[in-house]
């Protein structure tokens, strides 16, 4: 393409960007079409990926196609593998995809579509993007190495056990917040239980024919036991409405959270290919379907959102959680802005893929901005349903009541009206007994889901079927990530026990297993108790203290990439050494590319260490962990209630103080390394030229 | 190794019918490139790999072969939020 029609077509983007942001931000009043919302973040990812993020490959990174990557010096056709750039995109995306881009913006969109909007756009292409593209690049740079051990090499010891700690923590949150959302969107739900019962044994029934009758054909097992879950769905409607069976799958949320515990047990204890590998590929394949088809959805439907786009829940009164939307805008939506949990993935599988350094850019930057675009459809799915519908669905009973007249009054006097029979109505057309106090995200987006499809695809008749659908692919997922989490959360404790005792680090001891496996569901398992007895809702205080966990990551990420940019920056003026005066230049000029990792880190410290002052501090109960304990204890309430409260507390003042110490030692060594008092040595890789790129001419 | 996966090499082999040119050329090549993606995420391509490592045939002792040495891997590999 010539240049100037180059040029143009970018200046084109640009303003289209612009008008699309401005229409977004600007209109008042009156609705507007979602497709404003998903040409903004098109045409903002598109600038981004070109300028922002070419920008940082050609300048700050100085990516070079000529230098061998792991995967090819290391090549063993097992871990090591030099793949095509695409097929390590859909690797990537298939991995960092999971449920929080999905409720993290349906949660945020009580403050209104906009700030959640603004949020996911600008977190994603001046932070997320950034933070996976550079860590996936030193990983890369360093022969595959993991995080922890990025920031125990580069930063110090204490980055390493930090990193270490941060990461379990995050497990275990996860774990208990998502396994929350499944028992909210399950209780009194034969329809939906029946469903979500039914994939464990489709799990098995994949292992065993994967294993027995048609090894290595995973697609095509994928494909029968997509079949099948669609066979469950059907199925469970008949349960839902034959009394004598609907009776035995309406289980009350405690029932469902033993059974979710005894499930994360067994799963973490069994072996891989029987329940956990075969659910994961029919997970992966649920997930990349039912993406793509609410993007062909929203694309082909251009629904209008109901919601405004700032609601009074701007003031941090909102129902849904409380805090004010700085900063818990910012930490409700984590994995469609910026996720610390992607950096695991960003120095797990994907750098051991990559075969040029070029592609890191593709797949990093490339991947999270992918990621981004199905929070920006949540989003969407969430601010198409009526306000008042909404405000029903996610606000728990100890706000609005437990009976369906006063919940809708009380929402009602918000200014979004709802009535009792409109509920009703809707309850029954998605084939549910109630959608009150369904907290948790995950019913909200399955109803918007539904309406979404439904009116393309087979009307108000089948809008039962896109609900329990939309439900079966979220529960799918978090049962995924639970049990997969709970063997990674073994893993990691084993790895750490045996130092202490030899035999516990042995992942294939039978008893070690057991009690490892053990304290992780113990530990993800009480998060789980607490807030289904939380009288807030649970949501309220899980899923802030999840986002506080995820960003603390992301710190740390962020941590580690801008000591490892300010040695590089450092090391390239070493090499000058003859001439004084151009040292200081090229320094200075230099360690100005160590703002693109530092400003979103300064950005989430300001978060993070601002959500959690609010929420160990903050004097109104409903915000601050300890001020909600004060109250139970004058109310006499019970003691594990209390207790709860505070170990949520601890939690994230442990978790902020090692993060601050993390912090403290990142500043310090890269004043040393800035002052000259230590030299800037990187812990890279030896440099080889590819042979791939001599090949490629060939 | 089938046509249309990844290669060791890290290359997508085009079939004979993407070399004809066209939009044809197009679609068959994104079509190549979505089999193999699907084909890396559902660990079909690094079964094959293993086969040919091993020099095996496909068969379900080769099947259980593999998926104990997978299974270290997977069970450490997260899954993101």
């Amino acid at each position: 393409m010539p240049k100037f029609a180059r040029v143009l077509l970018w200046i084109t983007i640009s303003l289209l960007g612009a008008l699309a942001l401005a229409t977004v931000a600007l209109h008042r009043g009156e609705q507007i079409n979602a497709l404003w919302l998903v040409v903004a973040a098109v045409a903002t990812y598109a600038v981004g990926y070109r300028f922002y993020s070419g920008f940082i490959s050609a300048k700050v990174l100085a990516l070079d196609p000529l230098r061998a990557t792991p995967a090819e010096r290391l090549d063993n056709g097992r871990d090591f593998i030099p793949t095509n750039k695409w097929v390590v995109f859909g690797h990537h995306f298939a991995a960092i995809a999971g449920p929080g881009p999905l409720v993290g913006p349906v949660l945020a969109a009580q403050f209104g579509y906009l700030p959640g909007t603004l949020w996911i756009i600008a977190g994603a292409a001046l932070g997320g993007c950034v933070q996976d593209f550079v860590i996936l690049l030193f990983s890369v740079r360093r022969d595959g190495k993991s995080l922890t051990e990025m920031a125990k090499s580069e930063i110090g010891r204490v980055g390493g056990i930090v990193a270490y700690v941060a990461v379990l923590s995050i497990i275990v949150v996860l774990l208990g917040a998502t396994a929350l959302i499944v028992v909210n969107a399950l209780k009194s739900s034969p329809w939906g239980t029946f469903t979500i019962a039914m994939t464990m044994p489709i799990a098995v029934l994949m292992g065993v024919y994967l294993r027995r009758i048609r090894p290595g054909k995973v697609l095509e097992t994928s494909v029968l036991g997509f079949a099948l879950v669609v066979a469950a769905i059907f199925g469970g409607q008949w349960i839902s409405q034959t009394p004598s069976w609907a009776a035995i799958f309406t289980l009350t949320a405690p029932t469902l959270a033993i059974l979710i515990i005894i499930y994360g047990f067994a799963a973490s204890t069994l072996p891989v290919w029987l329940l956990l590998a075969p659910r994961d590929y029919l997970s992966t394949f649920v997930k990349l379907g039912t993406i793509s088809l609410l993007a062909l959805g929203i694309v082909a439907l251009r629904p209008s959102l109901h919601m405004p786009p700032l609601t009074r829940f701007a003031d941090g009164t909102g129902p849904v959680f409380a805090g004010t939307i700085f900063p818990f805008a910012f930490i409700t939506i984590a994995c469609g802005a910026i996720s610390g949990f992607h950096s695991l993935i960003s120095s797990g599988t994907t750098p051991k893929l990559i075969r040029r350094e070029t592609e890191t850019r593709f797949v990093g930057y490339g991947g999270m901005l992918a990621e981004s675009m199905v929070a920006i459809m949540a989003m969407i799915a969430a601010s198409v349903l009526q306000p008042g519908i909404y405000f029903a669905v996610n606000s728990p009973a100890g706000i609005v009541g437990q009976a369906p007249e006063a919940a809708a009054t009380t929402i009602s006097s918000w200014g979004f009206p709802v009535t009792a029979a409109q509920m009703a109505t809707l309850a029954h057309a998605v084939g549910e007994q109630t959608l009150f106090n369904r907290t948790g995200g995950a019913p909200a987006f399955a109803i918007g889901m539904a309406q979404i499809f439904s009116n393309s695809l087979g009307g108000q008749a089948v809008m039962a079927l896109w609900y329990h659908f939309a439900i079966m692919f979220e529960a799918l997922f978090i049962l995924t990530i639970i049990d997969a989490g709970t063997r990674v959360g073994r893993f990691m404790l084993q790895d750490a026990l045996g130092h202490i005792w030899k035999p516990l680090g042995r992942t294939s001891w039978y008893p070690s297993i057991l009690f490892t496996s053990a304290v992780i569901v113990a530990a993800w398992g009480n998060f789980l108790w607490q807030g289904i007895k939380d009288p807030l809702g649970g949501i309220n205080s899980l899923w802030p203290l999840f986002g506080i966990c995820n960003q603390l990551l992301a710190t740390v990420a962020l941590c580690v990439a801008t000591t490892i940019i300010v040695k590089m920056a450092c090391a390239k003026t070493e090499r000058l050494n003859a001439d004084g005066a151009a040292i200081m230049a090229l320094q200075t000029g230099r360690l100005r590319y160590g703002l693109i990792t530092l400003i979103p880190l300064c950005w989430l410290v300001a978060v993070t260490f601002t959500a959690s002052w609010h929420k160990v501090l903050d004097s109104n109960p409903r915000v601050g962990f300890l001020a909600h304990a004060n109250q139970l204890a004058k109310a006499g309430a019970n003691p594990r209630l209390i207790f709860n409260d505070r170990l949520d507390a601890a939690v994230t003042a442990v978790l902020i103080v090692m993060v601050a110490m993390i912090l403290t030692e990142s500043a310090l060594e890269c004043m040393r390394i800035i002052s000259g008092r230590k030299s800037a040595i990187t812990k890279e890789a030896p440099y080889l030229t590819t042979r791939l790129a001599i090949e490629e001419q060939l | 190794m089938k046509s249309s996966s990844s290669g060791r090499d890290g290359h997508i082999r085009p079939s004979a019918q993407e070399k004809r040119g066209g939009l044809l050329s197009v679609l068959s090549r994104a079509a190549t490139v979505s089999q193999a993606i699907l084909q890396e995420i559902f660990d079909e391509s690094a079964y094959q790999r293993f086969l040919d490592r091993k020099e095996l045939q496909s068969s379900s002792q080769a099947y259980a072969m593999f998926s104990q040495e997978n299974e270290q891997a997977k069970s450490r590999r997260p899954r993101c939020c």
